[in-house]
């Protein structure tokens, strides 16, 4: 109640440019959700469903903490810094995804050919985008390997590393450097911002 | 003759500061040497008297200006006319564009930070003491509730379940009231 009162009054107040902020949008989502839990648990549905309403109730408080921390001036920067970083990569991640996507899709196909009991790299495209995902972030495992094909994998399985791991990945780094400097060159006039905007969200 | 001329340089010494430090060490020197006119050794003497009460009474104002401009500190006074920032459309509508707009430097205005400073200062408590701690609160309740107690209530064969399934319910109507 002295929650939905806050949003509500917010709503009242910014109508439809409500729904334009992100941080208002988990506000309104995270007091949906937990209502949901509640009215769930106390009707006794399904308990596998309630753990997931759940499950994603925790993490949308979670994040309203974080989202918090702007309104102490030694935490304002970084939890700038962080949706700043968020923002700055969202190109990158395009790129990443259509790399992995691909790799993935290449995965799949080659495991065809594979005469073990279980492929290497899962028998739907998901299992297999996640197989070269889990490649991407440095898992080696290359033990379903050993089929007929296995030089055109190893050579897929390299071509994965260099071009995400490497390449991509540390382009990522780069772009969290410029975007550190960017923050940090500008480090009060963000601090006054995010005062400014904990007050237009808030009051 | 001499006093004459050192009236002159009395009249000198008073309108200019600078000038009578320069005769002052000027005077301190044989009479003699500084003009080679015979001047009465009695009025020198008197002029010297004049010139060093003079000297006396500038020292005491320089020390007293010393004194002022130590004590003296720098205030800069600045009035912004913005009353308008408590009318809670305009205000709002203010503060809500400039952090909407993307341009970071608009917050290097002294203007501005002055601004978003002195509303703050003016809400800061307000935001910790009807926002903050009350989420806290709330958090605290829902994920104790989240992680433990709605698990252990469901639990099957446990000694506690029917304590739990109390505390679980207690706690769902404790969040949905919150």
């Amino acid at each position: 109640m002295y929650n939905s009162y806050f949003e509500i009054r917010q709503l009242w107040f910014y109508r439809l440019s409500y729904f334009k902020t992100f941080w208002n949008i988990i506000d309104l989502t995270s007091l949906l959700l937990n209502y949901i839990v509640c009215i769930l648990d106390l009707t006794d549905q399904n308990q596998q469903d309630l753990v997931v309403w759940t499950a994603f109730a925790v993490i949308l408080m979670w994040m309203k903490l974080f989202y918090f921390g702007r309104i102490f001036l030694k935490t304002a920067t970084t939890v700038t810094m962080v949706i700043e970083i968020t923002k700055d990569m969202k190109y990158f991640l395009v790129i990443l995804l259509i790399a992995i996507a691909g790799y993935g899709n290449c995965y799949l196909i080659l495991s065809r050919n594979y005469t073990g009991e279980d492929s290497f790299s899962g028998e739907t495209y998901f299992l297999a985008f996640i197989y070269a995902y889990q490649q991407a972030m440095g898992d080696f495992d290359t033990d379903g390997f050993e089929s007929t094909d296995r030089y055109y994998l190893y050579a897929l399985w390299f071509l994965n590393v260099i071009m995400t791991l490497i390449v991509l990945l540390n382009l990522l780094i780069a772009i969290m450097g410029d975007t550190f400097d960017r923050v940090r060159e500008s480090l009060d006039n963000n601090m006054y911002k995010e005062l400014g905007k904990q007050h237009s969200t808030n009051i | 003759m001499g006093f004459k001329i050192h009236k002159t340089l009395f009249s000198t010494i008073m309108t200019d500061w600078a000038l009578t430090m320069i005769i002052v060490s000027f005077i301190d020197k044989p009479l003699d040497a500084r003009t080679e006119m015979p001047v009465a050794e009695e009025s020198a003497q008197v002029v010297k008297e004049v010139v060093k009460e003079v000297v006396k009474v500038k020292l005491k104002e320089e020390l007293m200006i010393e004194r002022i401009q130590k004590s003296q500190h720098f205030t800069s006074i600045k009035a912004i006319e913005f009353d308008w920032i408590f009318n809670r459309e305009q205000g709002s509508a203010f503060v809500k564009t400039l952090t909407r707009s993307r341009n970071v430097d608009l917050f290097s205005i002294p203007l501005i930070q002055n601004c978003i400073q002195f509303l703050w200062d003016r809400f800061r408590t307000a935001i910790f003491l009807y926002l903050f701690f009350p989420f806290l609160l709330y958090l605290a309740l829902f994920i104790l509730y989240a992680t433990w107690v709605q698990h252990r209530s469901k639990q099957e064969g446990s000694d506690s379940k029917s304590d739990f399934e109390t505390a679980n319910i207690a706690m769902v109507i404790g969040i949905l009231v919150f």
